[in-house]
Order: C-alpha cells, then structure tokens, then sequence
C-alpha cells in the first residue's frame, strides 16, 4: 500500500463555526443507549443469557465506557483549545517516536477492535520516525482516527497504521475498507473538514467530531490533517513537523 | 413467530436487538445497510421490518421509498427504531411505518410488544 494516497487533500482547522454541544451530544448519545441496552439485557428476567453471552455483554459494557471516557477527556482538550489560544502557545512537544506512539495506542485497541472482529497492524519501517509532538495529543490523535477506522470498516476488517517520512514532515496514516470517500464527498472534506464537524455519507451514526479533534490536535502541534482516497476505504493521515533531534545521532 | 428484518449498521446494537427478539421467538435476520436490506427483502418476506433511520449511504427513510417503488410492502408493518427524529416532511404511515420507537428510551419489552403487536395484525 502506497503512503501517499492518489487524491489526498489537506483540510485546516479553525475555531469557528462549531457547534460543539450539539455534536458532542450526538457522539455521546450512540455509547449511552448502547451501554443501556446491554445493561437492560443483563436485567431483564425475559432475557436467558448463556455465560458466554453474559461475558461478551460485559466486556462490551467496559469496552464502550472506556471510549465514552476517552471521548470526553478529548473533547474537554477540544474545548480548551477553542476557548483557550494561550494553550496552543504553551503546548510543550518534544521529540517523539511516531511507531512507539502508535504501538501504545494499538494495544490499548485491540480488546475494542478484537470486540469488533478487526484486525489492527501497524507497518513499522526501519527508520525510526520521529516528530515534534505533545505525546498524549499525538496518541489521542492515533486512538482517535483508529477507532474511527474500527467503527466504520468491513466486517471482520483490517485496520492499518503507517508512517513515513516526507520531506519537512513525518506522515501517519490509517486506511480501513470500509465505506470509501467519494470524489465529490472529498472535496467537500476539503472546504470543510475541520472547520466544523461534518458528517460522511457512508459512514452512518458519525457527527464527524472526532475528525475534527484530530484536526485541531494535529493543528495544535503545527501539522495538518487530511484525508486521501486509494481504492476501497478511506485513509485519514496527519502531517507532524519532523524532528531532526535523533537522525543526527 | 413472526418473521423479522432488522437494519441496524452498529454491530453490537444490531446483536442486541437479536437477542431481545430471537429470545421471544422471533426469526431474526439482521442487515447493515441499505443495500443488504433491498436484497434481504428480494429472498425472505418479513412480517416486520424493524428499521434504523441513520444508515450508511441511504437513510431509513429513502431506504423506504426505494422499496415501495418495487416491492409489496402491504404485508409487512415497519418499525422505525432510532435515536434521531424521523424527518417531520415525510408522511411516514405512506410508507406502511406503524410504530416509532425512541432508542433512548427503547426497552427490551418495548421492542418485543412492539414486534409482536405488528406481527399479528
């Protein structure tokens, strides 16, 4: 698979236009009803379930807990962005290794993506990428769009993440085979994705919100966020400044 | 026993919708989109179509004026089952929709009384 997607476009995002309470309640609202049908299952005398079943019902309860968590934890960074530019300024970054980064983030997945029947991977390469990052907001970032991927690619699917170096910048990609970004949709992305939540076709039950706070983190740290199109799927990638710190060494 | 199509694109809320319906008796065919759900209807006739409106590609709602173009809906009662209003424009009972049900507020006996309700007439 080729790093560089045939259409990729980079999107920017800006502070405005933002209706973060009508689409953090959307995001918010899937998780809850679902945490309450699994928990009204496992109340319901009418409902038998087996040990297994009873198993697979709690681990989804704690699987879908822990994203609700997560997702609020970034949404509360969102929002000190939004309403905070000072934060930007004193946002500390350092050098960070974009592999070791996402092979956190991956672990921490991969019950949620086993759940799910995915697969995730992570192509390493031999020269170790590293970038001026923050590396909670840059693990947010991976989480973030590898989630997004779990949610929305095919059944019993296979999720990649890579990395490679451009010139001034390191690029971390995840592609899925789910629904695709049509030619159409991409260019909408590319006037809009970022500056406001925006909804994909193909891709039901989605406010775009998380989209979109990885584009104000990538942002925050001096990348960009994009969105390429390469065959089935969709691939969402950020641009991160590369440090030079650990290649001279 | 009432035959039933459920179009649900979230996997674990799709299985638990089964589960709550297959448990009272009911054969239950699930789909995830739209399309999946056109070529369902081509192979089996439900009594009940138990329908997400936020769908991949196309929404509940256009999934049901597809359907009612070329296929014989009178049989079958449909259930709208979502956490999004429906579209207030549509006249839905055109659609042969007998029931919205809320997910926020969906219960497991709700769904059942629903489905068997509908299955029956």
């Amino acid at each position: 698979m080729k790093g560089k997607g045939v259409l990729d476009q980079h999107v920017h995002p800006q502070a405005q236009g933002i209706d973060a309470v009508v689409a953090a309640a959307h995001e918010l609202k899937a998780p809850l009803v679902l945490i309450n049908h699994l928990t009204d299952a496992l109340n319901d005398p009418a409902i038998s379930l087996s040990p297994s079943e009873r198993q697979q019902h709690l681990r989804r309860l704690r699987l879908t807990s822990e994203r609700m968590v997560r997702l609020v934890q970034q949404l509360t960074l969102s929002y000190r962005f939004e309403t905070d530019a000072q934060l930007t300024m004193a946002f500390p970054t350092e050098p960070v290794s974009v592999n070791e980064v996402a092979s956190m983030a991956l672990h921490e997945l991969t019950p949620y993506a086993t759940e799910h029947d995915q697969t995730l991977r992570l192509h390493e390469v031999r020269c170790h990428h590293v970038v001026l990052a923050n590396r909670d907001v840059l693990h947010d970032i991976v989480v973030n769009l590898v989630d997004n991927a779990i949610r929305h690619n095919s059944a019993k699917g296979v999720v990649d993440v890579m990395s490679h170096c451009q010139q001034q910048h390191v690029r971390l990609s995840v592609h899925d085979n789910g629904a695709g970004v049509g030619l159409a949709e991409l260019h909408r992305l590319r006037r809009s994705l970022g500056v406001e939540p925006q909804p994909l076709s193909g891709r039901a039950g989605t406010s775009g919100l998380g989209l979109y706070i990885v584009g104000q983190f990538a942002q925050a740290m001096g990348g960009s966020f994009g969105v390429g199109r390469q065959g089935v799927g969709a691939t969402f990638f950020v641009d991160l400044i590369k440090s030079w710190q650990l290649s001279l060494l | 026993m009432a035959r039933v199509l459920l179009v649900e694109d979230d996997r674990w809320q799709a299985e638990c919708y089964a589960l709550w319906l297959t448990q009272a008796g009911h054969d239950v065919q699930v789909v995830h989109d739209a399309q999946s759900a056109l070529d369902a209807l081509d192979d089996e006739s439900p009594h009940v179509l138990v329908l997400d409106i936020l769908l991949p590609h196309a929404n509940g709602v256009q999934l049901l004026h597809q359907m009612r173009s070329y296929t014989d809906m009178s049989s079958m009662a449909v259930v709208l089952c979502s956490s999004t209003q429906p579209p207030a424009n549509v006249d839905l009972a055109a659609y042969g929709v007998a029931a919205v049900l809320d997910k926020t507020t969906l219960t497991p006996q709700l769904l059942r009384q629903t489905v068997a309700r509908y299955a029956a007439t």
